[in-house]
């Protein structure tokens, strides 16, 4: 079981499913910065002045961090950087939870639906999380662009 | 276990920690100063503050529809008129609503559109709530049933609470 979990095919499966997720998504937000606005609005947990900073440049440290991901550049800070992101999110998601907050439009709800998304949203970033943490732990920078280059530079 | 191969296996978990934290730093501040250049071509798209304070969500939330105090809505009420729409989920409508207000959620309108249209043409006054003072429900309640051709449709701005705490009449149960 550990060497499953310690296997490099599964870090590099998973460097490589993370790296695109986080570029996917971070170039559909910085597409529509007043959308993303309002969807980090609607988690209610930022001040207003936040508000659109965290819209206009969390796009790009996304994307940032996905090419990073992608190409196995700087492994080690790339997981980390998208474990504590992901740990955040998490955080947010758990806190509107425990509200009973429909992030969906931002409302206060007693509806089961609301909350349903909100554990589904919850559970896939934990998973997306477990995953960018067992890239820190086990990556081997296969097929990285520094190692490569590194390896042909020995 | 062996992990991080190279040159990295041979530090501490401290010492790769702390590389790991640096490099994390430096794709942090990449990703800003990319967002900050990218915003300088491009041009704006929104500000970098203001927009969401209480008052300037509400405004945003309004525009193009019509507001209606709490005093008119109580006085449409007394008259017979009001024709109370809540657009919160059904738990909620359950759990307590306005006199004889229909549960209406937003992607429900259009159901209810030929009979809310048939009631605003007989006289009666559509009038779209929510909770809380931000809650967009009502907004966008009241903005599809106007596409959808039903006029005069008024929203009641953080409707349900303003309505129970100033000790107006609510019911509970039904849909």
């Amino acid at each position: 079981m550990m060497r499953m979990v310690s296997s490099q095919w599964l870090s590099l499966l998973f460097r490589l499913a993370l790296g695109g997720i986080f570029l996917y998504a971070g170039v559909v937000k910085s597409q529509d910065p007043a959308g993303f606005a309002q969807a980090i609005y609607n988690y209610r947990i930022l001040p207003g002045w936040a508000i659109n900073p965290m819209a206009i440049l969390l796009p790009w440290v996304e994307m940032v961090l996905g090419a990073a991901l992608v190409l196995g550049i700087w492994i080690p800070g790339a997981s980390l950087l998208a474990s504590g992101l992901l740990g955040i999110f998490a955080l947010a998601l758990c806190i509107n939870l425990a509200r009973g907050l429909d992030i969906d439009c931002g409302c206060f709800s007693t509806a089961s639906s609301g909350a349903g998304s909100t554990t589904w949203y919850f559970l896939r970033d934990i998973l997306l999380m477990a995953m960018a943490i067992q890239v820190f732990f086990f990556d081997r920078q296969w097929v990285p662009l520094v190692g490569f280059l590194a390896r042909r530079r020995n | 276990m062996r992990t991080w191969e190279g040159k990295d296996a041979s530090l501490s978990i401290g010492a790769r920690f702390s590389k790991a934290l640096i490099q994390a730093a430096g794709l942090l501040f990449i990703g800003i100063a990319l967002g900050v250049l990218f915003r300088g071509i491009r041009g704006p798209d929104i500000p970098w503050s203001g927009g969401w304070s209480e008052k300037e969500v509400v405004a945003r939330h309004l525009e193009g529809l019509e507001e209606i105090s709490l005093q008119e809505a109580w006085e449409s009420h007394q008259a017979g008129k009001a024709l109370f729409l809540d657009a919160r989920d059904p738990g909620s409508f359950q759990a307590g609503h306005l006199p004889g207000a229909l549960s209406v959620p937003p992607p429900d309108a259009e159901g209810f559109s030929e009979e809310i249209r048939g009631l605003a043409q007989a006289g009666m006054i559509p009038i779209a709530y929510c909770d809380g003072v931000d809650c967009p429900l009502s907004a966008e309640l009241a903005r599809r049933l106007q596409e959808m051709g039903v006029e005069g449709v008024r929203v009641l701005v953080n409707g349900w609470s303003r309505w129970r705490d100033s000790g107006y009449p609510v019911e509970d149960g039904g849909s």
